[in-house]
């Protein structure tokens, strides 16, 4: 069985009923078929549009699930810290998390609190290892 | 002196991301942010015995070498032989800069003192040459955005956001590098984030004027232009990651590129390539910052240079850029890396092939 095979049956055994399980094997197929350079910096509206839709709706935020989750492990979230005047700083996975246990995240430029940190953070996604994998056979074939 | 004292002259300079891997690197614990950091090192029985130590002497090295606005001249043998004897002769008077140095003097002197002009604070001397520090109070503006209340009254209804305009003081430390070998000397004033441009070279100028009182001669006249550098260096595609790009295309339209995340260069940026191809004739940088990576041990860092020209510079012919932009240097010697990649440009191209292989 190839691999994309194994990743729609373990969807479908995983989420039978979800609405956004069927999505999700459609956005795996259009990030499966960007070149390497296109998959680094993954936003939702990038992705909806990616698959077809108006906007980021429920259902895609359930197929990202999907392919986010430990179970399939195909994208990986970051996270980037937009600032008045769209200075952008990416947010390391490791300080998110001290981030969100703690309550507070600190600057990247003056070390200060920022207030509401929740509400500048803007996710994206790349691929994980396993998905770069698969992208190599992919491309490579 | 207690580390938490050293730490908080360090917070006054010292951006968080590369303030995080000095921490790092010299195994001292650190919190989210500066407060928390600071707590911690209060507090804590963790930090290593030589730890106040080390956090002086990166202290010390980011006078030397963070966050700098820097200008370079060419010096002839004879006013380097007569600058570098000069110094060695200058004794730095008793000042409370002086008293402090590396560190700043406290937030409360500071805060009490008027803005002055460049003083010499101390004299370093290595290896690879002579530094003389200078210290300063300068005022930065600063904007911040105002919340909007009740009680301001009807005259700030009709407005959504509110900018509210103030000057704080901050401590600068400005240097003036004589190597001791090559004739190349290179001036530093501290650039923190915010300060503007205008600001900054007027800090040369005090500068400038202090070395020329001091040791009777203007060496800093002519102040070497820069702005070829951009065009060489981003047609330079091993020589670091170009993380900024301004230029004109010959289909008469500027750009401005910036990568979003680090590690990837615009040189070889899908968009980039596929635009630049499309053109007739090559693309004209104005505007170019680039980084390099480096290994400090158990961390990596990311010293950057920006040369922030002009479009009007690729048409004039006496339109210089005098000012290099130098950021994110952990040490001294990702600042002299940093130099050396600036300096390898005004030689003649034949000898720049060499350019090394550091992404």
């Amino acid at each position: 069985m190839s691999v994309m095979e194994d990743i729609r049956q373990a969807i479908a055994t995983s989420w039978p009923t979800v609405p956004g399980a069927d999505l999700s094997i459609r956005l795996l197929e259009f990030v499966l078929h960007l070149p390497e350079p296109e998959t680094r910096l993954m936003t939702m509206p990038m992705l909806a549009r990616g698959v077809g839709l108006n906007g980021v709706d429920q259902n895609l935020l359930t197929a990202i699930t999907i392919l986010v989750s430990s179970r399939l492990e195909l994208l990986q979230p970051r996270a980037m810290l937009i600032e008045d005047g769209d200075q952008e700083f990416e947010v390391e996975p490791d300080d998110l998390s001290v981030a969100r246990a703690e309550g507070v995240l600190a600057h990247p430029e003056t070390g200060e609190p920022i207030l509401d940190f929740e509400d500048k953070l803007y996710p994206f996604f790349v691929p994980t290892e396993r998905l770069k994998a698969i992208m190599q056979n992919e491309h490579g074939a | 002196m207690a580390i938490a004292d050293v730490a908080s002259s360090l917070r006054a300079r010292v951006p968080w991301e590369v303030a995080q891997k000095i921490l790092e690197g010299n195994g001292i614990p650190r919190g989210m942010g500066w407060d928390r950091t600071i707590e911690k090192l209060a507090d804590s029985n963790d930090v290593p015995g030589d730890g106040e130590g080390d956090l002086i002497e990166a202290m010390r090295e980011h006078v030397l070498a963070g966050e700098k606005l820097t200008r370079f001249y060419s010096m002839s043998s004879d006013d380097l032989v007569a600058l570098r004897a000069a110094l060695n002769g200058l004794t730095i008077s008793a000042t409370r800069f002086s008293a402090a140095y590396p560190l700043a003097i406290s937030d409360a002197d500071i805060a009490s003192s008027s803005i002055s002009r460049p003083t010499p604070a101390a004299i370093e001397l290595n290896d690879d040459g002579a530094a003389l520090v200078f210290a300063s109070i300068r005022a930065q503006e600063v904007r911040e955005p105002v919340e909007l209340s009740d009680d301001m009254g009807g005259a700030l209804s009709a407005y959504e956001q509110v900018v509210g305009i103030r000057h704080i003081k901050r401590q600068s430390m400005d240097v003036v590098w004589i190597p001791r070998e090559g004739n190349i000397i290179d001036v530093r004033i501290d650039f923190p984030r915010g300060m503007l441009l205008e600001q900054g070279i007027f800090a040369h100028e005090q500068i400038r004027e202090q070395l020329s009182l001091i040791f009777g001669q203007d060496y800093l006249s002519n102040p070497v232009d820069l702005f070829p550098i951009v065009d060489q260096l981003y047609r330079s595609p091993r020589d670091g990651t170009v993380v900024e790009l301004a230029f004109g295309t010959s289909t008469a339209s500027l750009k401005h590129e910036k990568m979003r995340r680090s590690s990837i260069c615009l040189r070889a940026e899908t968009y980039h390539v596929g635009g630049s191809a499309a053109l007739a004739a090559p693309i004209e940088p104005y505007r170019i910052s680039v980084q390099w990576e480096r290994e400090h041990g158990a961390v990596n860092s990311r010293p950057e240079l920006s040369l922030q020209g002009q479009f009007r510079m690729t048409h004039l012919v006496d339109a210089p850029l005098h000012e290099a932009v130098i950021r994110k240097c952990l040490d001294t010697a990702d600042y002299n890396f940093v130099r050396s990649r600036v300096e390898s440009y005004m030689v003649p191209q034949e000898s720049n092939e060499a350019a090394p292989n550091q992404q």
